[in-house]
């Protein structure tokens, strides 16, 4: 890629521009395909002096305005070569010694690689590009460019190589087509660019007869065909046939398609100049500055152009610019869309400020409201506290805890039973249901609460009975008692008829035995759910 | 026509770091507050509902709501008084003790206090969001007894004429001469030996604000509500 055509957007304002030819050197500017001649000089030592003067004395004008250096120059030599492949510095050196050799150490070189062999060695195709005449530049190019004064050289181009959308505009240049770009000159010349596919690889000036249409027809053929023996002592591989595409006025069209009849060598197209100016985007006068120079100035200044009569160093500042200029838009695109949703959040975020406010004064007034029709304005403590301490003592003052309730219920069952003696009893609370001694303190946490009664004591002996007997008043006292769902009798120690004989021993003299009381010792343990877990729960949802 | 262009590309490079800061930077930046401010503002809106929704419930049964305050603010001056909010004297119970003991001729009446134990925090419902503390604070009783319900009787007398509030917690009641080998015979001696524990109740309220107390006591003593009394 060689070119890239520069967006509106980027065209930065008025650019400024040196035509120069032969005779004389332009000055002008362009801005949105307004083409303005400055300044003219001729192109002489003189000239330059003048130019040097007139930007001196507008230096403010044009201090730091990059200035496009078009030449139109005759003394172009063109060298079409096939030279090894190479890459990098090497090749970079390699062309710059052949171009030395070839066009006599001239400083405006320029070689372009148009591809390689498709067989062979598969060598490079290079086009070196070398202006002889040099001396007719070189002095305006010091001219321009002294950035110590804030000037600046933009690029240097020669017109044959910014032909390119020119020929864009009348033809399509395709693979294994050979094109002719014929611009008539009204100083009576005419610019030939020949192009072999899609590249450029010749082009010169002539003479134009233009004294009568049938002249100008003849001159234009007899140019032609030269051109073509040109091409071949240049071993440029020609085919059959060359379609040759002539920009001229539009008035000449028509008495020119009559003359200009196809060959067997050549196929003419003639194009109306002003109109293939307006498709390059040029609104001024095509014929002011030379209508091959008014197109290629035009390319020059909306295309930017990487290959060039000047190294690509030396055109530094106007392509950073540019890129810089484009990242600078690809970055503002970027900010802007970022912004997109910050602005959103931003908005949102206000309007559901804006709605908080409201709420919050809602809640304020609610709860003016609410403190106002309960009267708490000077409350002794917190809400919380004041209730909490309620639930506490409304809570310890509703609990029946008392050892008397067991104590009658087991008082009950010890009436049908005659004969018991009673060593001790003992009351407590747990929250363990085997009726384990467990200090509480599930009332405050809402578990579950046992009221535990274990009574200790002896059946005391009836004259005459077995163990059996005193089995079955055990059995007949475990009976005794009341069923009870929230209610479980124990029996830890009790008399039974299955007590090996062994156990059994004592003296029987007719009096009571301590031995024999001690085998109808009993302990039973009543446990009673006085509170089930989640009381403690209720009781608060319930005040 | 060597062309110095340094400060250019340096002025380009410093514009283009800025543009790029203003354009990439500031907008991530900006995104990421304004997402919290959202998010701040959007759990800001959640909650100021709820306190709404709230409020309007309680005010919709204001007179519900107004009933159980003004109860729970009675009550709360009521055991003020009863002096069950607060530091507890248990000197007082004791006092009253060796009253009981004197009215009712009970053999001479042993006590002795153990630590304190405290409940806070919303492990119990009780407390649930407050800030009081309940404290317990388990008292021992023994004594020998001549009826097997002196020492129920002593207790029920204490409830009865304290105005604190307490629980049994374990009471153990033996006989001294084990019934298979007592003589069944009339004669005037203890042959019970009772011990009982108790827990003693109160709360401590550390936001009780004593001016406002005051003022609120004298309200409600001028209004007809008791000071104290007995349980």
């Amino acid at each position: 890629m060689n070119a890239v055509k520069l967006p509106r957007l980027l065209s930065f304002g008025k650019k400024y521009g040196l035509l120069i030819s032969d005779t004389d050197v332009n000055f002008v500017s362009w801005k949105n395909g307004n083409l303005e001649n400055i300044a003219a000089f001729a192109n002489e030592d003189a000239g330059v002096t003048e130019f040097t003067n007139f930007l001196d004395t507008h230096g403010s004008a044009y201090k730091n305005k990059p200035i496009h250096v078009l030449t139109n120059i005759i003394g172009e030599d063109y060298r079409f070569e096939r030279v090894a492949h190479l890459l990098g510095k090497y090749k970079v050196d390699f062309h710059r010694r052949r171009m030395a050799q070839l066009f006599r150490e001239s400083e405006l070189t320029l070689s372009l690689t148009q591809g390689r062999e498709e067989h062979g060695r598969r060598e490079d195709l290079v086009l070196f590009y070398g202006l002889l005449t040099e001396a007719k530049v070189l002095p305006w190019l010091s001219a321009v460019a002294r950035p110590e004064s804030g000037r600046y050289l933009a690029g240097v181009h020669a017109v044959a190589f910014v032909s390119a959308p020119i020929l864009k505009q009348v033809a399509v240049a395709k693979k294994g087509n050979n094109t002719i770009l014929v611009t008539l000159h009204e100083k009576g010349l005419m610019r030939q660019v020949f192009y072999a596919g899609t590249h450029m690889r010749f082009s010169r000036v002539s003479k134009l007869q233009d004294d009568s249409p049938e002249r100008m027809a003849a001159s234009i053929r007899k140019e032609l065909e030269r051109t073509l023996k040109n091409l071949a002592a240049l071993k440029v591989s020609l085919l059959e046939k060359i379609d040759a595409h002539v920009i001229c006025p539009g008035g000449l069209i028509g008495q020119l398609s009559g003359l200009l009849t196809g060959s067997n060598k050549i196929d003419f197209t003639l194009h109306d100049a002003a109109s293939v100016a307006r498709g390059m985007g040029l609104k001024s006068s095509i014929d002011e500055l030379g209508r091959d120079s008014s197109l290629a100035l035009a390319a020059m200044f909306s295309i930017l152009h990487f290959r060039q009569l000047a190294s690509f160093a030396r055109v530094q500042y106007y392509w950073m610019k540019a890129g810089a200029a484009a990242a600078v838009l690809l970055l503002i695109f970027y900010g802007l869309f970022a912004s997109i949703p910050l602005l959103t959040n931003f908005w949102d975020a206000q309007e559901v400020a804006e709605v908080n406010a409201r709420l919050e004064e809602q809640r304020n007034l609610a709860q003016k409201n609410y403190d106002e029709q309960t009267g708490l304005d000077d409350p002794p403590s917190t809400p919380e506290n004041i209730e909490a301490t309620s639930r506490v003592f409304r809570l310890v003052s509703n609990m029946t805890i008392s050892p008397s309730q067991l104590i009658y219920y087991f008082a009950r069952g010890f009436e049908l039973n005659r004969k018991l003696g009673l060593d001790g009893i003992r009351w407590y609370l747990t929250d363990n249901p085997e009726g384990t001694v467990g200090a509480s303190r599930s009332m405050f946490f809402g578990g579950d609460l046992y009221q535990v009664l274990e009574v200790r004591g002896v059946f005391l002996p009836i004259p005459n009975e077995t163990y059996i007997n005193v089995a079955e008043r055990a059995e007949r006292l475990l009976n005794s008692f009341e069923e009870r769902p929230d209610m479980r009798i124990i029996p830890v120690q009790m008399p039974s008829p299955d007590l090996p004989s062994e156990s059994l021993s004592g003296v029987i003299s007719g009096a009571l035995e301590l031995e024999a009381a001690r085998d109808r010792a009993f302990t039973l343990r009543l446990v009673w759910k006085s509170h089930e877990a989640g009381y403690l729960e209720r009781f608060v949802g319930q005040i | 026509m060597a062309l110095a262009i340094g400060q250019k590309e340096k002025k380009v490079g410093i514009l283009v770091g800025v543009v790029f800061a203003i354009t990439v930077g500031g907008p991530l930046y900006g995104v990421g507050a304004m997402q919290e401010n959202l998010w701040a503002e959007q759990t800001r809106q959640s909650q100021l509902n709820r306190e709404i929704s709230e409020l309007q419930a309680l005010l919709n049964s204001i007179e519900v709501e107004r009933e159980k305050i003004r109860n729970n603010r009675e009550d709360y001056l009521k055991w003020v008084g009863r002096g069950v909010v607060g530091e507890q004297y248990p000197v007082e119970w004791v006092q009253l003790l060796q009253r009981i003991q004197a009215a009712r001729r009970f053999e001479p009446v042993g006590y002795g206090f153990a630590g304190e134990d405290i409940v806070e925090g919303e492990g119990s419902p009780l407390v649930g969001a407050s800030s009081i503390k309940i404290s317990i604070l388990r008292m021992h009783l023994e004594f020998d007894m001549l009826h097997d319900l002196d020492m129920l009787v002593l207790m029920e007398q204490l409830q009865r004429q304290t105005a604190s509030f307490f629980f049994p917690v374990e009471c153990v009641f033996n006989r001294t001469t084990p019934a298979a080998t007592a003589k069944f015979e009339l004669e005037v001696k203890t042959n019970l030996h009772s011990e009982c524990q108790i827990d003693w109740i109160s709360v401590l309220d550390p936001a009780q604000d004593a001016e406002a107390l005051a003022r609120a006591q004298e309200e409600f003593a001028a209004a007809g509500g008791g000071s104290g009394g007995s349980g």
